[in-house]
């Protein structure tokens, strides 16, 4: 197989959704536009009302849309790893994944930073936290934390896309799109693949990549200090922050390789997501499994040990009252069960890893609710336990974020490639050339000023993203 | 020698003629009101309806008395019964009295004025008509104990002097001196102190200190003032034993800085007034370094258009 | 080909970043004027500025059981305040004591001097006023409830749907130390009667209280009644051996409890009688005041 062939074929394959769309996409995107309506209506029926819509009531203050903003924060941390500390490690197999991670974390950070506003008893306020905000509350440490992180993973998903958006303008350009070419040659910023254009992506992608790391870790211990900076019995707990950033990049890592599997499926990649990826994110998954496993047991030992009053109070109705359905299942459907899929070798396939990432998700869903409902119904006065019970509101605008992440992935995976194209092929000229990833190997590329359809531009060979100090500014 | 045999049986006789008038007369039973001041002997009688017949029964004395109240069983129900007879507040209690052992006596000295509780202590058959007899004390009676003679409790004076008029910011130390009506000091008395206060809507005497006077009859306490100006500081004896209860109050200006609460400053200040500037170095530079890739995205645009102008210039 | 952005856009569009996130930094180093607490108005009669607090004496409380009401204090708040419907904000617990028994205890807003409450609000809208008073600014409060998750003792509410008010509250000037009318998506809780404060009167709970069991002080003059007696509030606390509410969280709370069980008014520890359940103000049919001037 030539090289040549090899990128047609990878092209063909990753630009066909961009290029036809099927009755079923319609279908499909427009199902999940009905459910996000159906979602913004019952937000319009809580506005109209107010939040006794929902079903919070005084002593359990927070339900599902709080269980919903640390789902989702959680899972944005998807792409900090696999993007950034995979490139940062420099591990190969990363290629045809990070684009998919990248835009898991963008998408979930936007559903999950929409969800406390829903929960918000006076939206019409907002502008207080800019107005009025207190740099001691850890709302707003949430909300600079957040904002930072969107931002820059925006700046990160961006970056790399650049030149895949100038094949998507080239491809575009001199056709009846004549909306989407003005898009593409807006975003793709005249790229040129020229040697100076290569270097400063080079530079910025650099830069971001060591950047978002720190950035992603504090956004979810920030996260967990909404709920640690407070005295509740299980949440009154030292170790919140390392607990919830490994939480979230164990179900982040979940996310990534059930969105893998699907766009696999869906787009036929099979050639460029691999046995490989599945694997290596298998054995992470793995190894976060334990991690997670090991950070909630440290929790839950330590305190079902010392029974303190309320404490044990909680325990023994997490354990074996009320909420032993949600905390069970998650301890042992979503932590122990794929941590056995994915070790035992007969079930480390790709249906068997995939269905380990489905239930670590659906296990860190219910954990997320096992952390927030129970301290709350727990009384603090001599009084009952409170019961919390969620309405068709909240319900609703669940389903409708859910809805909402898959729809703003199904557009964007059909304006965009859902792989990095030319990252994939520096890999294979890496891979062919043999050349260490040290070197850089600027090749000149034969310029075609297009005007004809469907001309694309010949692969460029990039400088490598090494760390090496820049030698000219 | 037979005039002496007459002369015995008559001083004999004489004797017991004596013995048991005066026997008589002492056993008759006085009236349960006393008002004596010698030894105060009071016979009750425990019968089916309670004390003497009465079921609020009551007796009452004078202060200072000696007192005897001697209880004997006339219950004519229940012989089996059984009866413990108590004195509450001067904590004496008889022998049980029962249909074999029919009389107890309580003795006690009544220096203690008030009402006192005289009730069977135990569960017996007719409790509910043993449960209501007082013992009632009057004050001001008799002298002290021992069962001398009677004379009223004895007048006390109290002087309050502060060891300052006015004061600024800071303590006064009042000093109370209790007299009683020899002018000798009195000793181990308690003397409280109060200020007359003010305060949302009601008014009273707040109490600011106790103390017991010493041998000379002296009783200091500190009294910080809390509010400012002319404010009224009373001293309180309540008269106790043989003494009776005085008073004497003093005016006491406050001028100055009064110290003030203020709510203590969390103890970790020190770093928590640091913590915004750390907060705000890494956010910003955080954002530098976001600033600094989109800086190169910029320079993308740039060099690409010169480039584009060179080409257009070229081609 | 290439399309020229223009360069002006490019700059403009990274000097907007980078002055967002300048803002957040250069308003916590206090270069952009920080947000103001709400001006707490001065409600003294004195020069000095009074610090309240409240003990309550629960030999006096026996929970309004011998009184075949609803608790007092409750109801009387709830009166004063138009209490939405469903919160209380002071509201009486029963507590087991060991050896079987129980006792009452009123929980009113403890008003900490560490409050957890104040730590964690986003927008400064609970504030503490000049007094030591915490209140909450509905004009500002984004309802988020993270006060709510943080106070320890529970002693917040939250306005879950539009609260009723009386007739004519729309006329009644707003201000956080009486909060009426209240408003839908914000959090309520006991004020101490902070708008009594200010023309010398006692919280409405204290006042409807007929153990007088509630005592109003002063930590500033060292004082407190309860309506009836004036007593000087250290020695009070001290010789009744008074203790607060989860003394070892650090919350620092002004509200002291003596201990007992009701015992003044002749109830029994083992005393199996409830309270009844307290009237809303609805239920009480108050109507507001037309002159309720607190300035």
């Amino acid at each position: 197989m030539t090289t040549s062939s090899r990128s047609e074929r990878l092209e063909e394959t990753v630009f066909h959704p961009l290029r036809h769309t099927s009755r079923a996409w319609y279908v499909w995107a427009g199902f999940l536009a009905v459910v996000v309506v159906w979602g913004i209506f019952a937000y319009a029926v809580q506005l109209r009302r107010g939040l006794v819509e929902t079903g919070m009531r005084n002593e359990v203050i927070w339900g599902f849309y709080i269980t919903n903003f640390v789902f989702f924060i959680g899972i944005s941390h998807a792409g900090t790893l696999i993007s950034a500390i995979l490139r940062v490690s420099q591990a190969e197999w990363r290629r045809p994944v990070t684009r998919m991670a990248e835009v898991i974390t963008a998408v979930a950070l936007m559903i999950g930073a929409i969800m406390p506003m829903v929960d918000l008893g006076r939206p019409d306020r907002i502008p207080n936290l800019i107005l009025h905000g207190r740099l001691g509350s850890p709302v707003i440490w949430d909300l600079i934390s957040i904002t930072t992180y969107l931002t820059g993973s925006l700046i990160y998903l961006y970056l790399p896309m650049i030149p895949d958006l100038a094949r998507c303008r080239d491809m575009f350009s001199g056709t009846a799109h004549r909306l989407r070419w003005k898009l593409y040659s807006v975003l793709s910023l005249g790229w040129q693949d020229t040697k100076e254009q290569r270097r400063r992506l080079e530079r910025g992608i650099g830069v971001m990549m060591i950047v978002i790391i720190p950035v992603a870790v504090s956004v979810h211990t920030v996260v967990s200090w909404i709920f640690s900076m407070t005295m509740r019995s299980g949440w009154n707990s030292t170790i919140f922050g390392p607990y919830f950033v490994v939480g979230a990049i164990f179900s982040g890592t979940a996310g990534i390789i059930t969105v893998m599997a699907i766009f696999r499926k869906l787009f036929h990649l099979e050639e460029y997501i691999t046995e490989k990826q599945f694997r290596n994110l298998g054995l992470l998954l793995l190894a976060l499994a334990a991690m997670y496993f090991y950070f909630t047991l440290s929790e839950y030992l330590t305190l079902a040990y010392k029974e303190e009053e309320s404490e044990g109070a909680l325990m023994r109705e997490l354990m074996l009252g009320r909420y032993a359905l949600a905390f069970w299942t998650f301890a042992i459907g979503g932590t122990i069960v794929p941590a056995l899929l994915l070790a035992l070798r007969p079930t480390r396939t790709i249906p068997g890893i995939v269905v380990a990432s489905v239930l670590v998700n659906i296990g860190m869903w219910l954990k997320r609710f096992v952390i927030v409902v129970p301290s709350l119904g727990l009384p603090l006065m001599p009084a009952d336990w409170a019961v919390y019970r969620p309405s068709w509101v909240e319900i609703s605008i669940t389903v409708a974020a859910f809805a909402g992440f898959a729809l703003l992935f199904t557009l964007f995976a059909k304006l965009f490639p859902i792989i990095s194209v030319w990252e994939v092929e520096e890999g294979w000229e890496r891979e062919t050339a043999g050349a260490s990833p040290a070197e850089s190997v600027p090749v000149p590329v034969p310029q075609v000023a297009g005007s004809g359809p469907r001309v694309p531009v010949m692969p460029a060979r990039l400088a490598t993203e090494s760390l090496e100090v820049e030698r000219d500014a | 020698m037979r005039r002496q045999p007459r002369l015995l049986p008559a001083f004999l006789s004489i004797a017991m003629g004596l013995a048991i008038t005066s026997a008589g007369w002492l056993v008759s039973a006085p009236p349960a009101h006393a008002d004596g001041n010698e030894v105060e002997k009071i016979r009750v009688e425990i019968t089916d309806n309670g004390f003497n017949n009465d079921p609020d029964f009551t007796i009452e004395v004078a202060q200072g008395a000696v007192v005897e109240i001697t209880f004997v069983w006339a219950q004519t129900m229940d012989l089996d019964d059984e009866h413990v007879i108590v004195l509450k507040g001067y904590g004496v209690e008889t022998d049980k009295i029962t249909y074999f052992n029919k009389e107890s006596t309580l003795k006690f000295i009544a220096d203690k004025p008030g009402s006192f509780e005289l009730t069977c202590d135990v569960d017996c058959e007719i409790h509910d008509v043993l449960r209501r007899g007082h013992l009632k004390v009057g004050a001001g009676g008799s002298a002290g104990s021992g069962g001398g003679s009677a004379s009223a409790l004895t007048k006390t004076a109290l002087s309050l002097t502060p060891s300052a008029w006015s004061v600024t910011s800071g303590p006064v130390i009042l000093t109370a001196s209790l007299k009683d009506a020899e002018g000798a000091g009195v000793p181990k008395a308690e003397v409280r102190f109060f200020v007359e206060a003010d305060f949302a809507g009601t008014k009273g005497l707040r109490e600011v200190g106790i103390a017991d006077t010493d041998s000379t009859g002296m009783a200091q306490v500190v009294f910080q003032p809390t509010t400012e100006g002319t404010q009224r500081v009373l001293a309180r004896f309540e008269g106790v034993g043989l003494y009776a209860e005085s008073e004497q109050s003093v005016e006491v200006e406050a001028v100055g800085d009064l110290p003030t609460y203020s709510i203590a400053p969390a103890s970790l200040e020190a770093l928590r007034a640091r913590a915004p500037f750390v907060v705000a170095a890494a956010v910003l530079a955080v954002w530098t370094a976001y600033g600094f890739a989109v800086y190169q995205a910029i320079r993308i645009v740039r060099s690409g258009s010169a480039r584009a102008a060179e080409t257009g210039r070229k081609g | 080909m290439s399309t020229k952005i223009p360069r002006r856009r490019l700059i403009q569009a990274a000097g907007a970043l980078a002055a967002a996130g300048a803002v957040p930094g250069l308003w916590a180093t206090g270069i952009v004027p920080r947000p103001q607490e709400a001006a707490g108005r001065t409600q003294t009669q004195s020069r000095r500025l009074r610090q309240w607090a409240m003990v309550i004496d629960l030999r006096k409380c026996e929970g309004c059981v011998t009184q075949d009401k609803a608790p007092r204090c409750t109801e009387g708040c709830n009166a004063e305040h138009f209490v939405p419907e469903g919160q209380q904000w002071i509201r009486v617990f029963e507590v087991e004591e060991p050896g079987g028994g129980s006792y009452f205890m009123p929980r009113p807003c403890m008003n900490c001097e560490n409050a957890p409450c104040l730590n964690v609000c986003p927008v400064g809208a609970t504030f503490r006023n000049p007094e030591g008073v915490i209140l909450v600014d509905h004009e500002r409060c984004i309802g988020c409830r993270l006060c709510m998750a943080a106070c320890p003792y529970g002693a917040r509410s939250f306005n879950w749907d539009q609260p009723e008010n009386p007739p004519g509250a729309t006329f009644a000037s707003y201000t956080p130390e009486y909060p009426v009318p209240h408003r839908r998506g914000t959090v309520e809780k006991c004020t101490l009667c902070a708008h009594h404060a200010d023309i010398g009167k006692l919280p409405s709970c204290a006042d409807a209280c007929p153990m007088n069991a509630i005592y109003l002080g002063d930590l500033q003059e060292d004082v407190a009644t309860n309506g009836k007696e004036v007593v000087t509030l250290s020695r009070f606390l001290s010789e009744n051996q008074a203790f607060r509410l989860k003394e070892e969280l650090g919350t620092k709370p002004r509200v002291w409890y003596v201990p007992g069980h009701g015992e003044d008014f002749g109830r029994h520890s083992d005393d199996t009688r409830e309270p009844l359940a307290p009237r809303s103000w609805l239920e009480q049919e108050t109507k507001i005041e037309v002159n309720h001037d607190h300035e």
